[in-house]
């Protein structure tokens, strides 16, 4: 219930526009760019189940980018996806699983295109790792996370073209 | 004669290390954030009771001081002037998040777990199970600072722990002398009733 | 009833903010107020319990690395362009301060930028630093030119439970969230929770 509550907290931080982290009297934050966010368990299962296409716009040939640096794992299912605006000045949560998610803070453009970012990888209450990070667009961030069952869990990060 | 030797840095009073820092020198800075990081890394802790955004609180202060260093004319204490950057910057944190007011305490924000024995003085020596007993009242009381609004709370950080007079809580808000004595009855008569049954169950 | 005045004077001999005179007046009045008197030692007692239990300083998490990071922020503020063009110049000042060999080791410390990598990488994500605060968890990054990603492994994570299921979003900016149990299923190929009849599957294959 805890946990929940928690998560419901950080859904309503992710819309600042109307939610607690706004300022009425200055209207919508600035935003500085679009990222997608994924979780995805890698398995070494041979990729045997039935296609289904993303809703937001993946990058191209993702499985077998992440098959390139996760040899060992065959198959990569999304856990959950989430497309998600990098506020100026206010925190950005990108969170595509209850359980495991990133908070965004921007940093301002990046010389030559992109967003400088400081990132927060969090496991429930916990940070994993805090990490400065230029992010540009349509070059992917893969964060290995934790082992779960027989895979790990990724996170895939990228900012829209 | 020999030179006195230099002074160590635990010795090198405010002022001068300011005054250094104030001329760039970022090794005179980093000995007052080593001096003050504990006091105001437990400010931002007790306020929003979350160890990472405590952490990066506490270090954002020390930041935003660096860079308002050059106006500082120092006429009030290094430390009041730091603290009060810090606090405005929870108390702004706190604002945003909204954390305050909104229900049930979330006793799973309390990352930071405190040694039974370290949480005072007068308790170190306490035997296992009265120990035991100081670490979960502490986290007790804990809880329900969490539960006060960011108004009741700051000011009976300020004047509990900080141990601050009623006119520099209402210079540090600000607000008045009378709002400080309000917030502070209302939030310690809040605690009461949120401690009633820790304290009847242990008479 | 009380008038918010008396509730200052109970507050102010309590934090000691009466002047002399004022105070030997409430303590008369508070020694003929049976009522008062309970309330105002039910206060003194909350007050000495919450200087007991909230010490006024905390040790702070890798303070190493607090106040290292702290000398990184200040030297980029301070020259800025070269801090956002040459990555690993504030790399090198990093070791010029104080205690950081031992903030790194507990801190895990990793700087990914590589001077040869710098001139290639202008349209590849960079990780500039990393930091985990678990000691036991190292963080290697680097870019797969095979993958063309950048990539953080981490590595010495305490896995998640096997028997834990995830739950997984599917959500859009702005736009209305859902929220659904993923069906991942156990080894007796059980799922641990059933999505919503009308959620959209989220455990899809990626499309090759």
């Amino acid at each position: 219930m805890r946990i929940l509550a928690f998560i419901c907290c950080l859904c309503a931080m992710t819309h600042p526009g109307q939610g607690i982290a706004a300022r009425p009297d200055r209207g919508q934050p600035a935003i500085e760019g679009k990222v997608w966010g994924a979780l995805i368990h890698a398995t070494a299962a041979s990729s045997d189940a039935a296609k289904t296409s993303t809703t937001a716009p993946v990058i191209r040939d993702l499985q077998q980018r992440l098959a390139k640096v996760f040899p060992e794992h065959g198959r990569f299912e999304i856990i959950g996806e989430h497309l998600q605006d990098v506020f100026r000045e206010y925190e950005s949560w990108v969170v595509p699983s209850k359980d495991i998610f990133l908070k965004v803070d921007s940093k301002g453009p990046a010389p030559g295109g992109g967003i400088n970012l400081h990132l927060q990888f969090w496991r429930d209450q916990q940070v994993l790792v805090k990490t400065d990070t230029i992010l540009k667009p349509g070059s992917p961030l893969f964060i290995g996370g934790p082992k779960w069952r027989d895979g790990r869990l990724i996170f895939v990060l990228v900012l829209q073209e | 004669m020999p030179a006195s030797p230099a002074p160590e840095p635990a010795e090198i009073p405010d002022t001068e290390l300011v005054k250094r820092s104030q001329a760039g020198d970022s090794r005179a800075f980093d000995l007052l954030v080593t001096r003050y990081r504990g006091r105001i890394y437990a400010m931002t802790y007790h306020m929003i009771q979350n160890e990472t955004e405590a952490w990066d609180l506490a270090q954002e202060a020390f930041i935003k001081a660096w860079r308002a260093l050059p106006g500082f004319k120092m006429d009030s204490a290094f430390y009041t002037w730091l603290y009060r950057i810090a606090h405005n910057g929870t108390y702004d944190w706190l604002r945003k998040k909204k954390i305050q007011g909104d229900g049930e305490f979330d006793d799973s924000r309390t990352e930071h777990k405190i040694a039974a024995g370290a949480e005072t003085a007068p308790y170190a020596d306490a035997a296992p199970d009265e120990a035991l007993k100081n670490a979960e009242l502490g986290e007790k009381i804990r809880a329900a600072i969490a539960q006060l609004s960011a108004d009741h709370r700051q000011v009976i950080i300020m004047r509990e722990i900080e141990g601050m007079a009623y006119d520099e809580i209402a210079a540090a808000i600000p607000c008045s002398i009378g709002t400080v004595m309000s917030r502070l009855f209302y939030a310690r008569k809040k605690l009461q009733e949120l401690l009633k049954d820790t304290y009847e169950n242990a008479k | 009833m009380k008038t918010p005045s008396e509730d200052h004077d109970l507050i102010r001999w309590l934090d000691d903010e009466l002047p002399p005179l004022e105070r030997e007046r409430f303590v008369t009045r508070m020694n003929a107020d049976p009522i008062l008197r309970g309330e105002a030692e039910a206060m003194r007692e909350l007050a000495r319990e919450l200087r007991a239990h909230l010490p006024k300083t905390l040790p702070v998490p890798h303070a190493d690395f607090f106040n290292s990071q702290i000398q990184v922020r200040i030297a980029r503020e301070e020259n800025p362009s070269r801090a956002s063009r040459t990555p690993a110049g504030s790399w090198l000042e990093w070791f010029r301060l104080p205690g950081l060999a031992l903030g790194a080791a507990a801190a895990a410390l990793v700087f990914g930028a590589t001077f040869a990598w710098q001139h290639e990488s202008l349209k590849n994500s960079l990780v500039l630093t990393t930091y985990a605060p678990d000691p036991g968890v190292t963080a290697q990054t680097w870019f797969s030119d095979d993958a063309q990603a950048t990539v953080l492994m981490l590595d010495g994570l305490e896995e998640m439970p096997a028997d834990r299921p995830l739950v997984g979003f599917l959500r859009e900016a702005n736009a209305e969230r859902q929220m659904l149990a993923v069906a991942l299923q156990n080894e007796h190929g059980t799922p641990y929770a059933r999505p919503r009849p009308d959620a959209v599957p989220l455990t899809a294959n990626l499309g090759e």
